[in-house]
C-alpha cells in the first residue's frame, strides 16, 4: 500500500472514530420508526378516545368498549397488550378476535384488515345501524362505505375519514381527529 | 497485509469500545421500557409523523433494514415515483457505491470499484428468486419498468448468502406490485417511445391471492459517440435503444402453503458488433428468460417450518444477424435450460436463536451454444461452431443462525459450501457471513460485518474451450482467440464492513467503512479467464432529513480506492483490445472506477398531493481510456441534474400524472465506457410524461 493511500484510510478511520465518540453522549430516546401495525394499533387506541358513541351503543354505562378484529390478527397481539387495563369514557377496553362476520356484531370499533378485503362489504353491512366505528386498511375502504381508512403516505400511516357515514351512525368524531384526516 | 491487519484491529477495537462503554447502561433502559408503554403515550399528532419501519428480506425473513446484516438500501414505490426512476439503471446510479456505464450498446454497472465485464457480478432477484441470465445479463435499461414495482432492495457488498454461489458485488431484489383490483400506467417522452404497465389481482386473504403485472416499453436511444471515440464497429449510432418486443411480466399466486411465480423477460436491441454499416447487417441482441417457480411452505409446529422450491427456467442470450450471414461480424447464441431445487428448514425452538439450514442443487442443460465468424479483411470465415456442449450440475449446503440474546444485540453467523461442475478441480468452496449488530442507544445501530461470497463462472466463461489459448492453430478458432485460457477457479470476495446508523431528529445518518479483497477476478480477456486479484477500501455516507414538514432532503457520498494486481498474461495480440483497456497499468485502477460519487435531492410537497423532487448526481476521478489519444486519462467533475413533478389524485380521482426530466443541464461531456477503449457521451435532456390510473 502506498503512503497517500494509507494516509487516506487512516484519515477516514479518525473521522469515523470521532463520530462514534460523539455518539456515545447521545441519549435521545426518539424512535422515529415503528412496525406498521404497531402504529395502527396505537391509532385504534386513540380513536377510542376521540369518538363518542350514542348511549344506545352500550348496554349499560359500565359496559366495555369492544374493539373487534375481523380475521387473523395483523397486530400480533400488540393491540391486546396496549389496551389491557385501559378505561376510556368510563368503559373498559376489550379486544375481541372475530373469526366470522357474526362475531363482529356488538363491537364498538370494528377493524377490517386488508387481508379481509374480500369481506369488506359484508362486514360493513353486518354492523350498519349498530353505531360501530368501522376502520380498515384495504384499498378504497372509505369509498366502499367504511368510516376510517388507513393509507400509507410515504413512510407514515395516515387515515381518511368518511364523516358522512359516521354521522349516519350517530357517532361524534372530534374535530381534532377530523383535522388530522387526509 | 500489515495495513489490512491494522484496519481490522482498529475497527474491532472501536466496536468493542462502543459496545462495552454504553451498551450495558442502555440495555437496562431498553429492556425495562416496553414498546407498548411508549405506543400508548403517542398522541394522534405524533402518530402522523412516525415512520413505518422499512424491512429487508436479505436474510429471507423480514427484519428492519437498520438491523439487517448488510448495507441495505430500500427504494419504496413512493420514492421511485417521486424521484422519477423508470429503469433499474436510473435507480442504481444513485445508490452509494454504484456506477452505471455503457459498454457497447448495453448498460452495465460497477459496485465499489468492481467494474465487471458485464453485469454478472451483481445478482438480480425477482421477488427473491435469482434470475440472472446466462453470461451477460442486461437488465438496467428496461424493460423492468419500475411502474410495476412495489419496492427495490439493493444490498451493496457480497450479500446473497442464501443464493447458490453465483453472486458477488451486490444484490438487487425487485419486489413486484400486487394490487387488489387493477392499475394501468402509460408513459412517453422524447427518448421513450412508449411504456405501458398493467397490474391486476385479487386478494381473498393474506395467503390466497393471484397477481399479475406486465410491462412493455420501447426507447429511441441516443448518439453516444463522437468521431474520435466511436468504436470500430459502431455503425449504428443510437445506443440505449430498446425495441419491440421487450417486456417483463410476473404472475404470482398463493393458496395456503402452496405458491407459484412465473416470470417472463425479454429485452431486444440492436447488436453493435454486427451493425458495422454494411447493407446486409441488421444485428439484434436478445436477452430473455422464462421461468416457473413452485414453492411449498409448511409450518409443522410454531417453531419449525419447511420450504421446498422447484424451478425450471429457459435462459437465452443471442446476438444474431437478421439478414443471413453478417459481414465483418460475429454471431453468438447461448441458451440454457436451468433446473434448480431447494429444501430449507427454519427452526426457532431454541431460545433467542433462529436457525436456517438448506440444501440447494441445480442442473444447467446447455444447448444451442455456438458462434459464427465472418470477416473480409483479412478474409476469415468460421461456420456455425459449438462453443461448449457440456451440461453441469451444482450443489450447495448452508447453515445460518441469528442469535438475539437481548433487544440491543444480535449476532449472525452462517457457513455454506458449494461444489460446481464448471470448475475443473473437484473441490468444495466455503462461503460465510458473520455480523455483530448492536443498538447502543435507541437512535444508534452499529453493525460489524464479514462476508465471504463465492461466485462460480458462467457456462460461457467456464466451459468455453474453443476460443482459448490452448487451441491456437485449430481452424475453428477465430483470430482473436489467442490470449487466455478459460476460467479455472471461482472468484471469491471477502468484505469486512462496519456500518453505523444514527437518528438525530430530524436527521438519519448512515456511515459505512469497508475493506474488500477479491481473489481470481473473472473477466473477458479473450476469452473469459481469471485475470488477477483485486483489493479496495472505501466509505459510504448517507443522509436523510426532514427539513420542514413539507420538505425532505437526502444525499449520499461514496469513496472507493481500489486496485487490481493482474496475473501475468501472454503478450496481447494486435487486436486484443480489451486487456489493454481493462485497467490503467500505472495506477492499476479498473477502467471506469470513480474515486468519489455523490448524489442528493429534495422532496418538496408543494401540496399534499403534489411533490416536486429535484436531484443531482456527481462523480469524479474516474479512470478511463481515451481512444483518441490511445492513453489512460482521469475524468473529473461530472455532474447532472434531474427533476420530477408528480401530481397524485388529480382532481380528486384515482389518477396520477408524473413529469420527469433527466440531465437538465444537457451535460454530454465524455465519460468512460466500461472495460473498453472508447469513451462515450451520456444521454442529453430526456423528458417523460406518465399517467397512472387505478381501478
Amino acid at each position: 500500500m502506498d503512503r497517500p493511500r494509507k494516509k487516506a484510510d487512516l484519515a477516514i478511520l479518525r473521522w469515523f472514530g470521532a463520530l462514534c465518540f460523539l455518539l456515545l453522549f447521545v441519549r435521545n430516546n426518539w424512535a422515529s420508526e415503528l412496525p406498521e401495525y404497531d402504529i395502527k394499533a396505537a391509532y385504534l387506541f386513540n380513536f377510542s378516545k376521540f369518538v363518542e358513541w350514542p348511549p344506545h351503543a352500550f348496554s349499560s354505562p359500565s359496559a366495555p368498549l369492544v374493539i373487534g378484529i375481523l380475521g387473523s390478527d395483523p397486530f400480533g397481539g400488540t393491540l391486546d397488550r396496549i389496551t389491557q387495563g385501559e378505561v376510556v369514557h368510563g368503559h373498559k377496553l376489550v379486544v375481541r378476535h372475530c373469526r366470522t362476520i357474526g362475531d363482529i356484531k356488538g363491537c364498538h370499533i370494528v377493524f377490517i384488515p386488508k387481508t379481509e378485503s374480500g369481506r369488506v362489504g359484508e362486514a360493513l353491512a353486518a354492523v350498519r345501524g349498530s353505531g360501530a366505528l368501522t376502520v380498515g386498511d384495504s384499498d378504497h375502504f372509505v369509498t366502499q362505505g367504511g368510516m376510517i381508512g388507513f393509507v400509507l403516505a410515504g413512510k407514515t400511516v395516515r387515515f381518511q375519514i368518511n364523516a358522512g357515514v359516521a354521522r349516519r351512525e350517530a357517532l361524534a368524531i372530534s374535530s381534532r381527529l377530523l383535522k388530522l384526516g387526509i | 497485509m500489515v495495513e489490512f491487519s491494522s484496519i481490522r484491529l482498529s475497527l474491532a477495537a472501536a466496536v468493542l469500545f462502543a459496545i462495552f462503554s454504553d451498551a450495558a447502561a442502555q440495555a437496562a433502559e431498553l429492556e425495562g421500557q416496553t414498546s407498548e408503554e411508549n405506543l400508548k403515550k403517542l398522541s394522534l399528532e405524533e402518530l402522523t409523523r412516525v415512520k413505518v419501519i422499512t424491512e429487508s428480506t436479505l436474510s429471507r425473513v423480514e427484519e428492519r433494514v437498520d438491523e439487517a446484516p448488510g448495507s441495505v438500501y430500500v427504494y419504496t414505490r413512493e420514492m421511485i415515483q417521486n424521484r422519477g426512476y423508470r429503469s433499474l439503471g436510473e435507480l442504481l446510479q444513485t445508490v452509494p457505491g454504484f456506477t452505471v456505464f455503457h459498454k457497447d450498446l448495453q448498460f452495465v454497472t460497477g459496485v465499489r470499484g468492481l467494474n465487471a465485464n458485464d453485469n454478472e457480478k451483481t445478482t438480480i432477484l425477482i421477488n427473491g428468486q435469482n434470475l440472472n441470465n446466462t453470461h451477460e445479463p442486461d437488465y438496467l435499461n428496461g424493460p423492468i419498468n419500475l411502474d410495476s414495482v412495489e419496492r427495490v432492495e439493493v444490498v451493496v457488498g457480497p450479500s446473497a448468502f442464501f443464493q447458490q454461489a453465483n453472486t458477488l458485488a451486490a444484490t438487487i431484489n425487485v419486489i413486484t406490485r400486487d394490487v387488489d383490483g387493477a392499475e394501468l400506467v402509460a408513459a412517453a417522452g422524447n427518448a421513450l417511445k412508449y411504456a405501458g404497465s398493467m397490474m391486476a389481482g385479487k386478494k381473498w386473504a393474506a395467503d390466497r391471492f393471484v397477481s399479475l403485472s406486465f410491462t412493455t416499453e420501447a426507447k429511441r436511444g441516443f448518439d453516444a459517440w463522437d468521431a474520435l471515440n466511436r468504436p470500430l464497429r459502431a455503425g449504428r449510432s443510437q445506443t440505449g435503444e430498446l425495441d419491440w418486443p421487450s417486456f417483463f411480466g410476473v404472475f404470482k399466486a398463493q393458496y395456503g402453503d402452496l405458491s407459484t411465480q412465473m416470470t417472463a423477460y425479454r429485452s431486444t436491441f440492436p447488436e453493435m458488433n454486427i451493425n458495422d454499416g454494411s447493407r446486409d447487417n441488421n444485428g439484434q441482441y436478445v436477452d430473455q428468460f422464462y421461468s416457473l417457480l413452485m414453492k411449498a411452505e409448511h409450518h409443522w409446529t410454531d417453531s419449525l417450518t419447511s420450504i421446498v422450491k422447484l424451478e425450471a427456467t429457459l435462459k437465452e442470450i443471442t446476438r444474431l444477424n437478421q439478414g443471413g450471414l453478417p459481414v465483418n461480424a460475429l454471431e453468438l447464441s447461448d441458451k440454457q435450460r436451468y433446473y434448480s431445487g431447494e429444501l430449507a428448514l427454519q427452526y426457532s425452538g431454541l431460545a433467542d436463536h433462529f436457525f436456517q439450514a438448506g440444501v440447494q442443487g441445480n442442473h444447467e442443460d446447455n444447448f444451442d451454444n455456438w458462434f459464427t465468424f465472418n470477416f473480409t479483411s483479412p478474409p476469415e470465415h468460421i461456420p456455425r461452431t459449438a462453443i461448449f456442449t457440456r451440461d453441469t450440475s451444482a450443489v450447495g449446503f448452508y447453515l445460518d443462525d441469528t442469535y438475539q440474546p437481548a433487544k440491543w444485540l444480535k449476532i449472525v453467523g452462517g457457513l455454506r459450501a458449494d461444489h460446481n461442475g464448471k470448475i475443473p478441480a473437484d473441490r468444495w468452496f466455503p462461503g460465510a457471513r458473520a455480523a455483530v449488530i448492536v443498538q447502543p442507544t435507541l437512535n444508534w445501530v452499529s453493525k460489524l460485518m464479514f462476508n465471504r461470497a463465492v461466485r462460480m463462472p458462467s457456462a460461457q466463461a467456464g466451459l468455453n474451450y474453443v476460443w482459448g489459448r490452448q487451441n491456437i492453430g485449430d481452424p475453428s478458432n477465430p483470430s482473436f482467440a489467442r490470449v487466455s485460457i478459460p476460467v479455472q477457479r471461482p472468484e471469491i470476495l471477502e468484505t469486512f464492513e462496519w456500518q453505523n446508523i444514527v437518528y438525530l431528529e430530524p436527521v438519519r445518518l448512515g456511515l459505512s467503512v469497508y475493506h474488500e479483497e477479491l481473489q481470481d477476478f473473472i473477466s473477458w480477456f479473450e476469452p473469459f479467464t481469471n485475470i488477477g486479484n483485486f483489493t479496495g477500501n472505501g466509505a459510504e455516507l448517507t443522509f436523510q432529513a426532514k427539513v420542514f414538514s413539507s420538505l425532505n432532503a437526502w444525499a449520499n457520498v461514496a469513496y472507493n480506492r481500489s486496485t487490481i494486481d493482474a496475473f501475468a498474461h501472454p503478450p496481447v495480440s494486435s487486436n486484443g483490445l480489451e486487456p489493454q483497456a481493462a485497467y490503467d497499468p500505472a495506477s492499476r485502477r479498473l477502467t471506469g472506477s470513480p474515486l468519489v460519487t455523490a448524489n442528493g435531492g429534495l422532496n418538496w410537497e408543494v401540496r399534499p398531493n403534489i411533490v416536486f423532487s429535484p436531484s443531482a448526481r456527481y462523480f469524479t476521478d474516474q479512470s478511463a481510456h481515451d481512444n483518441a489519444t490511445d492513453s489512460f486519462v482521469i475524468v473529473r467533475n461530472r455532474y447532472y441534474l434531474d427533476a420530477t413533478l408528480i401530481w397524485r389524485q388529480v382532481l380528486g380521482t384515482n389518477a396520477a400524472v408524473r413529469l420527469s426530466a433527466t440531465n437538465l443541464l444537457d451535460n454530454r461531456s465524455q465519460i468512460p465506457a466500461q472495460w473498453t477503449r472508447n469513451m462515450y457521451r451520456p444521454q442529453g435532456i430526456a423528458v417523460v410524461l406518465g399517467v397512472d390510473l387505478q381501478f
